[in-house]
């Protein structure tokens, strides 16, 4: 039986996969819109994004439009390979489960 | 234990998949500006056909029609991050109103303006447009939608000239109003559907 692979443990949260997700699919994104979209609140939704920076998942960029502050999400290279592994850790996973 | 873990990984999938397709639904859905048109092209029709000063109909409606398109675009889009097909989609209808403001201008500018040819090739236009849209989105609809508008531009081509403007409205009530009313559904929809992520 071949070696089941293991799941990245940073992107194994629910709401870290989900940030991961929307980020993938955009060029970057506000704090704001990433609260809409998982329904998060804000502290939650910042302690993740902090793990996710923290793992070098994501760039944070902070800047000032209209003098409002704004934050900008982005995924990194290896945010993306990240997720790309985790997907196919998760197949293979239920693979196994189904056989 | 195993069932639960299969369940706990298919419901990842199932998130995974769900947040990609919120995404991208931020390129989509842009049901008023197809109102908005569609309203503005039977407002200069009525315009030239009952008001008065018809010469100033469509230059003031279209011009007006874009501003409002800028600015409620503008509104819509704060705080919404951009896509790459949402670049490629604005890119296709932005030459497209380009193109179009163009050809309408300079034809009419310079007098050459011929109702039949004229009218077919803003259908062929916005059949086009809808069309690369269809094809950009793998949206069968909107698609049709693009198939609608070229086979009015053939039929504007071989009727009557006071078939013409009725062909024109129909297929502006079809192709822009009735198919803007459309996406507004889908959208209204997708919206009551979301729901909330589990908090990790």
């Amino acid at each position: 039986m071949p070696d089941l692979p293991e799941l990245d443990p940073v992107i194994h949260g629910k709401l870290r996969l989900a940030l991961l997700s929307l980020l993938a699919g955009v060029s970057e994104a506000e704090f704001t819109w990433l609260r809409e979209k998982t329904g998060s609140t804000d502290g939650n939704l910042g302690a993740q994004l902090t793990k996710l920076e923290a793992a070098g998942y994501l760039s944070v960029e902070k800047k000032f439009v209209a003098r409002k502050p704004m934050t900008l999400y982005r995924m990194t290279e290896k945010g993306r390979e990240a997720l790309t592994g985790y997907i196919q850790a998760l197949k293979q996973l239920l693979g196994s489960a189904l056989s | 234990m195993e069932q639960t873990n299969r369940q706990d990984m298919q419901e990842r999938f199932e998130l995974i998949e769900k947040m990609m397709l919120e995404a991208r639904r931020t390129t989509e859905y842009w049901g008023w500006n197809f109102v908005l048109w569609g309203t503005a092209y039977l407002i200069a029709i009525a315009w030239t056909a009952l008001g008065r000063m018809p010469n100033f109909a469509w230059p003031v409606t279209m011009i007006a029609a874009g501003v409002a398109t800028a600015v409620i675009a503008r509104r819509k889009a704060h705080g919404k991050p951009e896509t790459i097909l949402g670049r490629a989609m604005r890119a296709i209808w932005m030459s497209m109103g380009l193109a179009l403001f163009i050809f309408c201008f300079a034809t009419s500018g310079a007098g050459h303006w011929d109702t039949h040819a004229s009218l077919a090739a803003i259908e062929c236009f916005l059949g086009a447009a809808n069309m690369a849209s269809g094809i950009l989105l793998r949206w069968r609809v909107q698609a049709s939608v693009g198939i609608l508008w070229w086979a009015a531009a053939i039929a504007t081509c071989f009727v009557s000239s006071n078939q013409v403007g009725w062909i024109f409205i129909a297929i502006t009530l079809a192709g822009m109003i009735g198919f803007g009313l459309y996406l507004m559904i889908l959208e209204s929809r997708a919206k009551s559907c979301t729901q909330k992520v589990a908090h990790a």
